[in-house]
């Protein structure tokens, strides 16, 4: 079908237009979440929810697993199972997966590799080359999992099929009853201080990319009873952040503003609070004039903090509320 | 004599319709955003009172931000005009001299790999840019440099270059959205030290192009023609590609690799005002500073108060732009033939 010039204008326009409404449908979009990723059970196997509602069954007890992330990794690990490769890197990697065969990065696994170690489970994140190897396990008959972990709601549901899988059920439930026991108690802590409206921001150089309520951060600022400035209605599936105006920051005008960053730490508080003091616009904020400016550690906000999910929500507490600093130590 | 007159008459009027252009630009520019602010209220900001934030947003946020997209405008217009003079190729652009190439590569390598270093972002992306310039036309010269050679040569360097920053991607995967917004080229959080960075180069770049502009519209005729006519071919053509990579180099150190307004731009000025490169090139300064304010400006509002990439927005809505003046000069050729 030809179309003139003005009807292909009119069309892309829409498109925009349309992609514009999908935003802000988006948010009512987030549905309930499941509450558990086991759909059911057997002796042998386990049927469990993938994050496009598609089910994949996956045996119990593996003995050849490769696990192609590394936070998923150390959280099969943790529910006690072995591997027998991973994908690369060496940042925040388990001790004991050090040592591990590596069969290519996350996003772009060795198929060969893969498929020569004869694995009897894969496992692997939601990314796009994973999904394009799906035929050919799917050929060589090699059960496979890929989840979308995010935030602390994935890592309990994940943590509860890994341990359903390594039949450490009784030892995942004992965790999970202390963690919760240590996150209710500091959350409790924080009921009687006044909400604090925090903005979180992941430091790049070429725009403000701030964190989403459903990112890793933002699940646990609003649980700790704060606001985050940034509205839930631009969350959108995995997307946990997202390029925002900074003049609707500077009407926001956050109590608290908190960093994170790929690079060093130490370095980047540095230099931050040289650029913040020293730009016009950032330093007209109430959180930089009152020097509540915070980038976070790696360990507990950039990587899954997994297991030290109790301390990483202390850190956050005790910066969120420093009335709490001295009285707070849940978490030794 | 008369119709010489009446052409250069009613190119200056054009011209000036553009400066108005982009003086319409800059105030819809400053009024638009994700608080619509009224003329009084932005007067009154910039002049009477030094705070609040009415004044934050305005002086702070959007006067720099459109300032220094002015200027990546015209940097990155007039860079494209001369190489499309110089090579006698309409779809000449910066890229194609390896600018956005090198640039791209040394920002991908801050980002990814040194994130903690990325204030160094916009000189080690400008030294990147000139760096590979030099490289393409020291592979491409032979006693002297063939136009074709010179495109040939950009577009292989930049083809490595390409597959090393998408190496690079695939194997920091994780990283790779600190760089998107680099590669596609955006003016979010650009500030007045970003302008400081951008207006020197912008400003000696516009009076140099304006000074030489004939000995462009001389080389167009001909290497031998321009010869003949007292122009020393290689040195002139040595410093305007010097001249565009300098203009380019510095556009993308600071906003990224915004695409488009070097190739397009100058063909839109050219479809309006003429070839005449004493027209031609203020004529596409004032409309590549008109297109990346009004773009930026769409940018910012279409999915308030998310921000889109300008880069994305100048594509979407240029290239049709520019395919319709394309289509409508097609016909008038058409009818006259």
């Amino acid at each position: 079908m030809k179309l003139s010039m003005k009807q292909m204008t009119v069309l892309i326009l829409m498109l925009c237009f349309l992609n514009a409404c999908e935003y802000s449908k988006k948010d009512s979009k987030q549905t309930t979440r499941p509450t558990s990723l086991i759909i059911s059970e057997t002796m042998v196997d386990i049927t469990c929810q993938l994050p496009d509602n598609t089910v994949s069954v996956l045996p119990k007890k593996s003995k050849k697993t490769i696990v192609l992330h590394t936070s998923l990794l150390n959280l099969w690990i943790e529910a006690g199972g072995k591997a027998i490769a991973r994908c690369s890197g060496t940042v925040n990697v388990h001790s004991q997966g050090r040592g591990l065969p590596e069969v290519g990065t996350f996003s772009n696994p060795n198929v060969e590799k893969i498929i020569a170690l004869q694995p009897d489970l894969i496992i692997s994140s939601d990314v796009a080359n994973f999904r394009a190897m799906i035929p050919v396990l799917k050929q060589n008959k090699i059960p496979y999992a890929y989840f979308s972990y995010i935030n602390h709601y994935d890592y309990i549901q994940i943590l509860e099929l890994f341990s359903a899988l390594n039949g450490t059920q009784d030892n995942y439930q004992k965790a999970y009853d202390q963690l919760n026991q240590k996150v209710n108690a500091i959350i409790a802590r924080c009921q009687k201080y006044s909400r604090p409206k925090v903005l979180i921001i992941f430091t790049k150089t070429h725009s403000v990319t701030c964190e989403l309520p459903n990112s890793q951060t933002g699940v646990m600022v609003s649980m700790l009873g704060a606001h985050n400035v940034i509205p839930s209605k631009f969350q959108h599936k995995n997307k946990t952040r997202i390029d925002f105006s900074l003049e609707r920051i500077i009407q926001l005008d956050p109590d608290i503003i908190l960093l994170n960053t790929m690079g060093d730490v130490k370095a980047c508080r540095e230099r931050l609070k040289k650029e913040f003091e020293s730009n016009a616009a950032w330093s007209a904020l109430r959180a930089i004039q009152n020097k509540r400016f915070y980038v976070l550690p790696k360990k507990y906000f950039l990587y899954k903090p997994n297991d030290k999910f109790a301390e990483a929500l202390q850190y956050l507490a005790c910066l969120l509320y420093p009335e709490l600093e001295e009285s707070l130590s849940i978490v030794d | 004599m008369l119709a010489e007159k009446k052409n250069i008459s009613r190119r200056l009027l054009i011209l000036l319709i553009l400066l108005l252009m982009c003086v319409s630009g800059f105030i819809i520019s400053l009024k638009l955003g994700s608080l619509n602010l009224s003329i009084g209220q932005i007067y009154a900001a910039l002049f009477k009172i030094a705070r609040g934030p009415h004044y934050q947003i305005i002086f702070n946020i959007r006067l720099p931000r459109i300032l220094v997209g002015a200027c990546v405008g015209i940097c990155l217009s007039l860079s494209g005009c001369l190489l499309q003079g110089i090579m006698r190729n309409p779809l000449a652009a910066p890229h194609l001299i390896g600018v956005s190439s090198g640039a791209g590569l040394a920002g991908v390598v801050i980002l990814i790999l040194y994130p903690g270093i990325y204030y160094l972002l916009p000189p080690v992306a400008f030294t990147g840019a000139l760096v590979t310039t030099m490289l393409v036309y020291m592979i491409a010269w032979q006693e002297g440099i063939n136009p074709s050679r010179l495109i040939l040569a950009g577009v292989a360097v930049s083809s490595f270059l390409g597959a090393m920053i998408t190496g690079v991607m695939i194997f920091f995967p994780d990283r790779v959205h600190s760089v998107i917004g680099f590669m596609v080229g955006g003016l979010a959080a650009r500030t007045w030290k970003h302008l400081n960075i951008i207006l020197p180069y912008t400003l000696i770049g516009f009076f140099l192009v304006n000074l030489t502009a004939r000995r462009l519209n001389i080389l167009l005729l001909g290497d031998e023609t321009a010869s003949s006519l007292g122009v020393h071919v290689e040195r002139t053509r040595l410093f305007f590609i010097a001249l565009s990579a300098l203009l380019a180099g510095s556009a993308v150190s600071v906003v990224g690799l915004l695409g488009f307004v070097g190739l397009i731009v100058p063909h839109i000025t050219r479809l309006i005002i003429g070839s005449d490169y004493r027209f031609l090139l203020p004529a596409s300064a004032l409309m590549g500073a008109s297109l990346v304010m009004v773009c930026d400006t769409i940018s910012r509002i279409a999915l308030d108060p998310v921000e889109v990439p300008v880069g994305i927005i100048m594509a979407l809505l240029g290239a049709p732009f520019f395919l319709y003046l394309l289509r409508n000069r097609m016909k008038v050729y058409d009818t006259e033939s």
